[in-house]
C-alpha cells in the first residue's frame, strides 16, 4: 500500500523492501548513507504517486537527461519520470534480479534483441508490461549510448506522445556546450507548448543552488574516498549516479550528498576501517554491481578489497552553474551534463576522457587493481577494452575485465563472480604487491 | 486400395531420423531410428522398414516429402518441405484445435504460430545455441548420469528445485556440477534444468504470440519434467498429444500430409 | 541473358574483387588521393570535391577477425572487428586519408582504435548528430565545413563552390542510375537480381564516380535494350530486405537461391544510399547537411522510425514485395531494438517478416535454409489463403 492505494506489484514489492530495510538501518543511526538514500527513494516513491493520483503531467526521460534543467517546471504541476527509475530501485533494494528479468523477458518476447543492454530492455519491458505511468510528453537525450538514443524509437512509436530528442555530439568544446544549451531552448519551448505550463527561469535559479550544492558535499566526499585506510564502504561509490540522476537540482539529492558526506567525516574521524587486513584497493571503471550491492561487503569481508571510487562515482566541483544569467544557467546544465556525468563523460565522445579518467583514478586513489566490469550489452564499454588493457600495463596496475549483466544476475551468477575476483586476486594482486614489498 | 491414397513422410533431424506411411489420412506405419553420418542411407533404410511394417511396397506410396536438416538428402522424395510447414500441419491434422506448437528437438527449438486455418503465421527459431533444445538435456544427464528417458520421473520427484542462473549451456554444466558437488540431489538439479531452459523456450513462444491452444512436438515433448515447467512458466495448459501419437513423429506426419495435398498436383503430374 | 548480364556486371564485380581495386589503383597512380569512410551519413560529394576519391570501407569475408577482436571484445559486431582487422594488418594501407565517426557505438569504436593503431596520414572524426531538426542540421552543416577546412589544410587545395556543385551533380547522376537499374527488379521477373544490384551499389562506394557513371550507363542501356517489356514472372516470393550493414552479395544470392528474389531494399549499401539526392539549388555545403542528415535514416537516430517505415513501406508497395528480411548482424544494437518496432508494424499490416541474425561474411546455411524455405512456404499459404 503505497499512499493508501494498491499500485502495481512490482512498486509495490519495492516500497515494502524500503519499508523493511528502513526498519534495520535506523537501529544504526550512524549508518547515514543507506538511511538518508531510502528516505529519498521513500520520497521518490510518493512523488510519483502523488502525481499521478493528483493527474500532474508526467514527462518521460532516459537515463542521462539533466534533473535541473526539467526543475524548471513547477513541480506541483509535473513529474519527471526516468524510464530507468523502477529498474535501478528494484535492483538496489528489490529481490536482486526477479523483477528485472521478467521485464528483460519481455522485451525480448517483444521483438527486441537479446544482446541489446539490460537497462534499455527492462525499460521498454516495463512499458510493454504496463508498470509505467503514462507520459504527457517525453524529452531524451541522445546519449549515452546506441541503445538508449533508439529505444527512443519504439517509445515515441508507442507512447504515441510529443517527443523531443536532444543531441549530445561527439565533443565538449565550448562551441560543442552552447549547441546543447541552443538546444535545451527548444526543449524547454516545447515541452510548455505541450504541456500547456509555463516554464519558471526562477526556479531554475534556485534548482542551480541545490545542484551546486550537492555539487561542492560530492566534491569534498569525493577527496574524502582517497585516504587510506577507506573508512566508508566501497558500496556507497555506487549509489551516488542513482543519485545524481534522479535527484540532480532536488533537495533531495542536496540532503544525501550531505549525509554521505557527514557519514565519512564521522567514519574518519572514529577510525573505523571497511577492511580488518591489508586493503587491495580497486578503481571500478565501469558500471556498478547493481543487481546485488551486498558483492561489495563480500569483496571487503573476504578478499580485503575496497572500492575508493568508481566511474560513476567521480564528480569535479569545478563545472558548478553559473546562475548569473539564463544563458549562463543553460550552458552550465549543458557543461555539466557533458563533461560531469557518468558515461556521457566517458562514453558518448573521444577514447581520451576514459582512458584519462581511468589514469587519473588509478592515480589518485592509490589503486592497487582495476576493475571493467564488463556489462554485457555495454558495446561502448566493451570497444575500448583493447586499449584500457594496453594502459593498464603502461601504468602498471593489474586489470581485471570480467563479463556479468548490472542487473540480470542470470547472465552470470554472484557465485561465478567471486570466484574470478578469489583467483584474481590469489593468482595476480597479491603476488605483485609482495614483489613490490 | 484403389482410390486410396498412400503418402510418406520422412523427416531426418540431427539425432533422429523418421518415416512415417500414410493412408487417406490414417497412419499405417511408422519407424524412429537414430541419425547417423549418412543421412542419404539412413532415410532410405528407415522409409524402407516403415513400408515393410505397413504391408506395402514403395510402389505403392503415391508421394514422398522429405523433411528435417537432412531433407536435401532424402533423395527418393518428390518433394522438400522445411520442418516448420511439417510441424504446422503434422500438429493441425492430429489436433485442429491447435494453434501454437513447440517444437523442441535435438539440435534446435522453434515456436510456430497457426491461424485458424492451420496455416502457418508466424514462427521463431533459437540462434546457434544449445540453451532451449534437446541437445541441453543430453548433455546434462549424461553430467548427472542418468538416462535421459528418466528425466521425467526425475522431475517429479523434486522437493526443493534448484536454481540454474546460466542462460548458456556450457556455463550451465558447470553449475550442475558445482550443485552435485554441494549435494543438491539429482531431481532437484533435473527440475531446476528444467526450468532453466523453459525459460528460454518461453521467450521464443511469447514471440510469435501465445496462444492458449498450445501442443509440443519434437523427442523432448515426451519429458513430463519439460511439459510441466512450459505450462508453469507459460501459465497455459498444454495439450498433450500423447495420447494420441508419439510426438516426436510428428514431424514424419506432417510431412506426409503436405505429401497428401501435393499429391493432387505436382507428384500427380509425375505419376503420370 | 543471365551470361550478358555477368559481362555488363564486369566493371562491379571488379570494384569489389578486392579492397585495393584497380579502380583504386588507377586513381593512385593518377596522383588522387584516396579517403576511407565507414558511413552512409559521410558526403562522398565534398571528398571528391577535394579531388580525393571516397571510399566506403568495407569488411572482407573470410578474414580471420582476431585482431580487431582483440581490441573491440567478441561483444562487437562481427563486422566492425573485420574491418578493424584489415586496418590493424595493414590490408587499408592504401588509404590516405580516413574519417570516422560516430553513427554507432561499435563504428566509433572501431574508428577511435584505427586512429590510435594505425593513423592515416590524413585522420578525421565527425560527429554525425542523432537527431535532424533545424539546430542538428545547421550543426552538422558547421561539422562539414570544420571537414571542409581540414580536408583543404592537408590537401593543398581550396574547394570551391563551384568543385562542390559540379560534384554534387555528379553523384546525383550516379544515384539517379542506381535508382533506375533498381526499377528494373520491379518486374514480375526481375531484370537484376538482388545480389547483382548490392554489388552495383555496393561498387558505387567503391570506385571513382567519374568511372561508375559511364559503367552504370552502359549497363542500364543494354538492360533497357533486351528487357522493353514485362513478360513472364519467376514465381519466386519477392522480397524487401532491410535491416544493417550489409556488403556481401553473397549473403543475397544464397537468400535468392531459396526460390526468392530479393526485389528491393532498405540497407545503407543499397538503396539507402541513393534514394535521396542532393538540392541543387541551395548553398551547396548547406544542401550536403540536409541531405546527408535527413536521407533515408538509419535507427541510430532517435525518432526516426516513422520516416524509416513509412519509406520502406513506400518501397514495398512500388516494387510490390510479399515479405521483408530483416537482417542484422548479432550485436548490432540499433537495428536490434528496431526489430521490435519492425516486427510491430509487420504484424499490424499483415506483412510476412523473417528476422535473421547474422555474422559478417559468413552464412550458417543449415539453419538459414530452413528458415528461408519456411518463410517461403509461409508466404506461399497466405497467398493460398487470400
Amino acid at each position: 500500500m503505497i499512499l493508501g492505494k494498491e499500485r502495481w506489484q512490482v512498486w509495490e514489492e519495492a516500497y515494502e523492501s524500503i519499508e523493511i530495510l528502513e526498519d534495520i538501518f535506523s537501529v544504526a543511526s550512524d549508518d547515514r548513507t543507506h538511511n538518508a538514500l531510502l528516505k529519498i527513494y521513500k520520497g521518490y516513491f510518493h512523488d510519483l504517486f502523488t502525481a499521478i493520483d493528483k493527474g500532474k503531467k508526467i514527462v518521460y526521460g532516459n537515463f542521462a537527461v539533466p534533473g535541473t534543467l526539467m526543475r524548471g517546471f513547477d513541480t506541483d504541476k509535473v513529474f519527471w519520470y526516468q524510464l530507468e527509475a523502477l529498474s535501478v530501485i528494484q535492483s538496489l533494494v528489490g529481490e536482486p534480479g526477479v523483477w528485472n528479468s521478467k521485464l528483460a523477458d519481455a522485451a525480448e518476447e517483444g521483438g527486441m534483441a537479446p544482446e541489446i543492454c539490460s537497462v534499455d530492455r527492462i525499460a521498454h519491458g516495463s512499458w510493454l508490461n504496463k508498470v509505467v505511468p503514462k507520459p504527457d510528453a517525453c524529452f531524451y537525450l541522445t546519449t549515452p549510448c546506441d541503445s538508449q538514443t533508439c529505444l527512443v524509437n519504439n517509445m515515441v512509436n508507442e507512447t504515441g506522445k510529443p517527443t523531443i530528442v536532444l543531441d549530445m555530439p561527439y565533443q565538449a568544446r565550448d562551441e560543442d556546450i552552447r549547441y546543447v544549451a541552443r538546444q535545451f531552448r527548444v526543449v524547454i519551448k516545447f515541452l510548455e507548448d505541450n504541456l500547456k505550463i509555463k516554464y519558471d527561469f526562477g526556479r531554475l535559479k534556485h534548482a542551480c543552488e541545490v545542484y551546486n550544492k550537492m555539487m561542492v558535499n560530492i566534491a569534498d566526499w569525493v577527496e574524502l574516498r582517497r585516504p587510506r585506510p577507506s573508512a566508508q564502504p566501497s558500496e556507497t561509490v555506487s549509489l551516488m549516479a542513482a543519485v545524481v540522476t534522479v535527484f540532480s537540482g532536488h533537495q533531495s539529492g542536496l540532503d544525501y550528498a550531505t549525509e554521505t558526506l557527514a557519514e565519512i567525516k564521522d567514519f574518519q574521524s572514529r577510525g573505523i576501517k571497511t577492511v580488518s587486513g591489508d586493503e587491495l584497493r580497486a578503481i571500478w571503471m565501469g558500471t556498478p554491481y547493481w543487481t546485488d550491492l551486498n558483492f561489495y561487503n563480500w569483496l571487503e569481508g573476504e578478499l580485503n578489497i575496497t572500492v575508493p571510487m568508481d566511474m560513476f562515482g567521480y564528480y569535479h566541483a569545478g563545472n558548478l552553474i553559473d546562475t548569473s544569467s539564463e544563458e549562463k544557467m543553460m550552458e552550465g546544465i549543458a557543461r555539466n551534463a557533458m563533461r560531469n556525468f557518468p558515461m556521457t563523460r566517458q562514453l558518448l565522445g573521444s577514447y581520451e576522457d576514459y582512458l584519462g579518467d581511468y589514469r587519473m583514478l588509478c592515480r589518485h586513489y592509490d589503486a592497487d587493481f582495476a576493475v571493467i566490469p564488463g556489462h554485457l550489452g555495454c558495446t561502448h564499454g566493451w570497444g575500448i577494452s583493447g586499449l584500457m588493457r594496453e594502459e593498464s600495463e603502461r601504468m602498471g596496475i593489474p586489470l581485471l575485465m570480467f563479463e556479468f549483466d548490472m542487473l540480470d544476475p542470470r547472465v552470470k551468477p554472484r557465485d561465478d563472480v567471486e570466484i574470478i575476483f578469489k583467483n584474481f586476486v590469489d593468482d595476480i594482486v597479491l603476488p605483485k604487491k609482495a614483489a613490490r614489498t | 486400395m484403389r482410390g486410396d491414397i498412400i503418402t510418406a513422410g520422412v523427416d531426418i533431424g540431427s539425432t533422429t531420423s523418421k518415416s512415417l506411411v500414410m493412408m487417406d489420412g490414417n497412419i499405417l506405419a511408422y519407424v524412429i531410428g537414430p541419425s547417423s553420418a549418412n543421412p542419404a542411407r539412413t532415410a532410405g533404410e528407415v522409409y524402407q522398414e516403415s513400408c515393410k511394417r505397413a504391408g506395402i511396397t514403395e510402389k505403392d506410396v503415391a508421394c514422398v516429402v522429405g523433411t528435417g536438416y537432412g531433407r536435401a538428402r532424402v533423395t527418393f522424395a518428390h518433394e522438400n518441405v522445411s520442418e516448420i510447414s511439417c510441424h504446422a500441419a503434422g500438429a493441425y491434422s492430429v489436433m485442429h484445435e491447435v494453434r501454437t506448437i513447440i517444437d523442441i528437438g535435438g539440435q534446435d527449438c522453434k515456436a510456430i504460430s497457426l491461424d485458424n486455418n492451420g496455416h502457418l503465421k508466424n514462427f521463431a527459431m533459437n540462434d546457434k545455441c544449445a540453451a532451449g533444445t534437446g541437445r541441453f538435456l543430453d548433455v546434462m544427464s549424461r553430467v548427472l548420469e542418468v538416462d535421459i528417458s528418466e528425466l521425467g520421473a526425475l522431475d517429479s520427484e523434486s522437493q526443493r528445485p534448484a536454481s540454474i542462473s546460466n542462460v548458456c549451456s556450457v556455463f550451465a554444466e558447470s553449475e550442475v556440477i558445482n550443485l552435485i558437488n554441494e549435494g543438491a540431489s539429482v531431481p532437484d538439479i533435473i527440475r531446476g534444468l528444467h526450468n532453466s531452459l523453459t525459460n528460454r523456450v518461453s521467450v521464443l513462444v511469447n514471440r510469435v504470440g501465445l496462444n492458449a491452444d498450445l501442443v509440443v512436438t519434437g523427442g523432448v515433448a515426451k519429458n513430463k519434467g519439460v511439459i510441466r515447467a512450459l505450462s508453469e512458466k507459460l501459465g497455459t495448459r498444454i495439450t498433450s498429444l500423447e495420447s494420441r501419437i508419439d510426438p516426436q513423429i510428428i514431424g514424419a506426419l506432417g510431412a506426409a500430409v503436405v505429401a497428401k495435398r501435393k499429391f493432387g498436383k505436382e507428384c500427380a503430374a509425375e505419376a503420370i | 541473358m543471365e551470361k550478358t548480364n555477368e559481362m555488363l556486371m564486369k566493371s562491379f564485380n571488379r570494384a569489389l574483387s578486392e579492397l585495393n581495386n584497380p579502380y583504386i589503383k588507377e586513381a593512385q597512380s593518377n596522383g588522387k588521393k584516396v579517403i576511407g569512410l565507414f558511413c552512409s551519413y559521410i558526403p562522398l560529394e565534398l571528398i571528391a570535391a577535394g579531388g580525393m576519391v571516397p571510399y566506403r570501407l568495407k569488411g572482407q569475408p573470410g578474414k580471420d577477425i582476431g585482431a580487431g577482436t582483440t581490441y573491440l571484445s567478441t561483444r562487437l559486431c562481427t563486422f566492425s572487428r573485420n574491418a578493424l582487422s584489415l586496418a590493424l594488418e595493414n590490408d587499408y594501407s592504401f588509404l590516405s586519408g580516413f574519417i570516422g565517426n560516430n553513427t554507432c557505438d561499435q563504428i566509433r569504436r572501431a574508428s577511435q582504435n584505427w586512429i590510435i593503431k594505425k593513423p592515416a596520414q590524413f585522420n578525421h572524426f565527425i560527429h554525425i548528430p542523432r537527431v535532424y531538426g533545424e539546430e542538428n542540421v545547421s550543426f552538422f552543416k558547421d561539422q562539414l565545413i570544420e571537414l571542409k577546412q581540414e580536408l583543404e589544410e592537408w590537401s593543398g587545395k581550396k574547394i570551391s563552390d563551384d568543385d562542390l556543385l559540379k560534384e554534387n551533380l555528379k553523384y546525383n547522376k550516379a544515384r539517379e542510375l542506381l535508382r533506375k537499374l533498381s526499377m528494373l527488379r520491379k518486374y514480375n521477373k526481375p531484370v537484376l537480381s538482388g545480389s547483382e544490384m548490392l554489388t552495383i551499389s555496393a561498387a558505387y562506394h567503391q570506385m571513382p564516380v567519374n568511372d561508375f557513371i559511364p559503367a552504370a550507363e552502359s549497363l542500364l542501356e543494354n538492360l533497357l535494350k533486351e528487357k522493353t517489356s514485362d513478360k513472364g514472372s519467376s514465381g519466386k516470393a519477392r522480397i524487401l530486405l532491410c535491416g544493417g550493414m550489409i556488403d556481401e552479395p553473397d549473403y543475397i544470392a544464397f537468400i535468392e537461391e531459396q526460390d526468392i528474389d530479393v526485389v528491393a531494399d532498405a540497407v545503407c549499401f543499397g538503396m539507402r544510399s541513393y534514394r535521396d539526392d542532393v538540392d541543387m539549388k541551395m548553398d551547396p555545403m548547406e544542401a550536403l547537411a540536409e541531405r546527408y542528415l535527413t536521407h533515408f535514416p538509419c535507427p541510430h537516430i532517435g525518432e526516426s522510425f516513422s520516416k524509416r517505415w513509412e519509406t520502406i513501406k513506400q518501397v514495398y508497395k512500388e516494387y510490390n514485395a510479399d515479405g521483408i528480411i530483416f537482417q542484422r548482424l548479432k550485436f548490432c544494437q540499433i537495428w536490434g531494438v528496431d526489430s521490435h518496432n519492425m516486427s510491430g508494424e509487420c504484424e499490424e499490416m499483415g506483412i510476412p517478416l523473417l528476422t535473421l541474425e547474422r555474422e559478417y561474411g559468413f552464412f550458417s546455411t543449415g539453419q538459414l535454409k530452413t528458415r528461408l524455405q519456411a518463410f517461403v512456404e509461409l508466404i506461399e499459404e497466405r497467398k493460398e489463403a487470400v
